[in-house]
């Protein structure tokens, strides 16, 4: 079975040979300083450009996933040519959504929100980005077409933004201000959440026009999660956000009718899953492991549902012990590998306090204990 | 219904503009401020911290709740002598280095000040000299920790160790943070949520 094979075989809910190792997409990728020494220690040399600035990852070489022999591989959108990313001072970058990313010790913070006291009629005066300036897209259907016809990997379509509706509503106005204005004016709420929208489908527009006939999934994502439950309530998720999230995978499906949508969402979500499914969810990521969402019991009430990627735990420090690295990889393949319909992923971005040989072996125990028949053989 | 259980029906339900004019209203009948405080503002909150604890109300819920609480306050605190004022105690909070992200504490800090307490917020990325220097200035019983980052956490035991000569109670909380982080690094009390920070905090100081 090729890794292709693998994959399809995984998101169509039938068991491959081996649970397929997914690495590199919206949220499970590294931050710039674990990438650089990652890369140093498995000894790849000469730089690729940075596909965007400012943000906590921003660099992408293929030729990591290569040497960890993850099943997938990505085209994503880059840079725009019109509007280069502008500096506002040493650790701050002004992004193409006129927000300030403040870059502290490795991480990229939104700050200053521009639209902190603006009223519904200053929205259409922002200074929003073009989803179809040209350098975003260039090159990128060739080098999806040749993912396509010149390997065996699954291609995999990285979500334009790493967010949507909540967290760019939170960056444009300020996190505590948008979510007051969700229950106390929510006429502006919803104009900002409708620009946002239109964005978000140009963006998809832009880079499925490109890429959609060659990939076999595309990344959506957004965070709806605490560590404890949703940000907002069930209701409110299904009022506001539900049916933007339809119109936006409707779109997807009619641009790229024979990929997967995997949506990420980090922390305890489990009351909206269903939702989720409900607007063609077809792939939930990260499963992040946590006291109100249990990866077992989130395998037995929707595993047949929807495909569930990720599973590993990057809030826990053990990890850099390598007995409970192990044993981590080991409970996730448990949890969530049996029947298909897994891809083993780690829940959030590699950071730097995880040693550069734990990243490798996290991957090598993966194929180690993923092979489906063991049992039966 | 008495008219300071309204009011405090009205910070459960975010209703700044009731609970403002319920203040207004009590104050001119002659209740005393730290009753309609307790008995009014903290009682709603303390409600809205049980919700919230119990995934009944989410972050929006709790931050209009905040605010109405705080139209209260804005109100009635003036009018309270110095003698009166009767703070169940300091605590001082902060993201600490390293670390921006503050959502997380202003919570805590919403949850604090809606059980009475006064907090002493200090922004984030806050080094572990800035909160000594903060400390040796407000003089609270407890710090409270924040981290997001399992890549900044570690910055709160540098913190705990240079305040270990200071009579203080520390108290940790963030995505990252468990128990057996706080025992190793020798934090007085690890908080899971907002709601809990209040309970530990009461415990801390009984």
């Amino acid at each position: 079975m090729n890794s292709r094979e693998r994959v399809l075989a995984a998101i169509n809910h039938k068991e491959p040979d081996r649970v397929p190792l997914y690495f590199g997409g919206t949220s499970s990728f590294m931050t710039d300083e674990a990438y650089f020494q990652l890369k140093d220690y498995l000894g790849i040399t000469g730089d690729v450009e940075a596909y965007r600035e400012g943000h906590t990852g921003n660099y992408f070489d293929q030729r990591i996933l290569e040497a960890l022999d993850a099943d997938v591989r990505f085209v994503h959108m880059k840079k725009a040519a019109a509007t280069p990313v502008r500096r506002i001072d040493e650790n701050t970058v002004l992004c193409d959504w006129g927000v300030p990313i403040r870059k502290i010790d490795g991480y990229g913070v939104r700050v200053d929100p521009p639209l902190a006291h603006a009223t519904k009629s200053d929205i259409a005066c922002h200074p929003w980005p073009d989803p179809y300036d040209p350098g975003r897209t260039a090159g990128l259907a060739l080098a999806a077409r040749t993912l396509r016809e010149q390997t065996d990997k699954a291609v995999v379509a990285r979500s334009p933004q790493s967010a949507s509706f909540l967290e760019y509503g939170a960056w444009l106005r300020g996190m505590e201000q948008f979510l007051m204005d969700l229950l106390l004016d929510r006429g502006f709420a919803e104009a900002l959440l409708d620009k946002i929208l239109d964005l978000q489908i140009g963006f998809y527009d832009a880079l499925l026009t490109e890429v959609g006939r060659y990939v076999d999934i595309v990344e959506t994502a957004e965070d709806y999660g605490t560590q404890n439950g949703l940000l907002i309530s069930p209701q409110l998720f299904r009022d506001i956000i539900k049916p933007r999230r339809k119109a936006i995978n409707d779109f997807i499906r009619k641009k790229a009718p024979g990929a997967k949508i995997l949506h990420h969402s980090c922390g305890a979500i489990e009351p909206i899953i269903t939702d989720l499914v409900e607007v063609g969810v077809d792939i939930l990521n990260p499963v992040q492991p946590l006291p109100n969402m249990n990866p077992s019991e989130i395998k037995k009430k929707y595993g047949d549902k929807v495909v569930l990627c990720g599973g590993v735990d990057m809030q826990n420090t053990g990890l850099q012990d390598p007995y409970l690295l192990e044993q981590e990889v080991v409970l996730r393949i448990e949890q969530l590998a049996s029947g298909g319909g897994y891809l083993f992923a780690p829940s959030n971005h590699i950071q730097p306090d995880l040693p550069t040989r734990s990243v490798v072996a996290l991957f090598a125990l993966a194929k180690k204990h993923g092979v489906y028949g063991r049992n039966e053989a | 219904m008495s008219t300071l259980q309204e009011m405090a029906e009205a910070v459960i339900c975010g209703n700044a503009k009731k609970v403002k004019e319920i203040a207004e209203k009590v104050l001119s009948e002659g209740i005393a401020p730290q009753t309609i405080i307790n008995d009014g503002l903290i009682a709603g909150m303390n409600v809205v911290g049980v919700k919230f604890k119990n995934n009944e109300v989410y972050v929006p819920e709790v931050l209009i709740a905040a605010r109405a609480m705080h139209a209260g306050m804005d109100v009635v605190k003036p009018l309270l002598s110095a003698s009166e004022v009767q703070d169940k105690g300091i605590v001082l909070i902060g993201t600490v280095k390293g670390d921006l992200h503050d959502i997380g504490k202003n919570l805590v800090r919403m949850m604090l000040e809606g059980a009475g307490y006064k907090v002493i917020d200090v922004g984030v990325d806050v080094s572990p000299e800035k909160f000594v220097q903060a400390v040796e200035e407000h003089k609270p019983q407890i710090v409270g920790l924040s981290a997001l980052l399992t890549t900044t956490m570690v910055n709160m035991k540098s913190t705990i160790e240079l305040l270990e000569s200071h009579p203080v109670k520390v108290m940790i909380g963030g995505a990252p943070v468990t128990q057996k982080f706080a025992d190793e690094i020798g934090a007085d009390a690890y908080a899971p949520d907002a709601a809990t920070a209040v309970e530990l905090a009461d415990k801390l100081l009984a």
